[in-house]
């Protein structure tokens, strides 16, 4: 549409017309903010902790553990130096035993989602997948924060029609 | 000088999320009438849903 819209702007004279080729779908996906009605509903990204523990591959797990339970977790994200997920560590992983490091604690690649994704369809997915949490990224990767599954359950209740045809 | 973000989409609704400072104008109704909203001074940006 973007594309017939600018053309049809530049047939009525306006010089300067550019397109965001991506998107909406881009703009939400990066976290950027939005107006409107639905905007205030909750979604991945606005329910998901942004406080959760990370750390990098080479870490050891022992201290990794320490740190993430003394605040109060039972999960960290493993990222690189740019926050890209590279793994998670749940509660099974993080209480694995012997000196390892993160990189061979971690459950690698687990499954993320875009910031947009309405929190009833996170929160079903989660429970029909039986996920304690999944990280929520940018298109390119970058984590945005850890959603809970106990956290998008009980949004998802007060907002039981928030699912896709929403955005 | 900040552009004017303007979407162009077949439907449009204000219940629809939309950039902040957005114009939502309907593909179908890009017109001088409508285009009026914009300022032509100002640089253009437009947007839909994904690439399509």
């Amino acid at each position: 549409m973007a594309p017939r819209a600018a053309a049809r702007l530049e047939l009525l004279g306006f010089q300067q017309v550019h397109e965001y080729k991506p998107g909406k779908l881009d703009w939400m996906a990066s976290g950027r903010p939005t107006e409107g009605e639905n905007s205030t509903r909750p979604r991945a990204g606005t329910v998901a902790r942004k406080d959760v523990p990370v750390c990098a591959p080479a870490d050891r797990l022992a201290d990794v553990r320490d740190r993430a339970r003394g605040a109060g977790w039972d999960a960290a994200v493993v990222v690189d130096g740019e926050r890209v997920v590279l793994g998670l560590l749940r509660a099974a992983e993080l209480a694995k035993e012997g000196e390892l490091s993160i990189e061979e604690a971690m459950r690698p690649g687990p499954s993320t989602f875009r910031p947009y994704v309405p929190i009833k369809e996170m929160a079903d997915y989660l429970t029909g997948h039986k996920l304690e949490s999944s990280p929520v990224t940018t298109l390119d990767g970058k984590l945005v924060g850890l959603l809970l599954k106990a956290d998008a359950v009980r949004e998802a209740e007060g907002c039981p029609d928030c699912v896709r045809k929403m955005i | 000088m900040e552009p004017s973000w303007s979407r162009f989409c077949p439907q449009t609704s204000t219940k629809r999320t939309i950039s902040p400072g957005a114009i939502s104008i309907p593909l179908r109704q890009v017109n001088r009438e409508s285009a009026k909203q914009l300022d032509p001074s100002r640089d253009v940006i437009v947007y839909c849903w994904d690439m399509a």
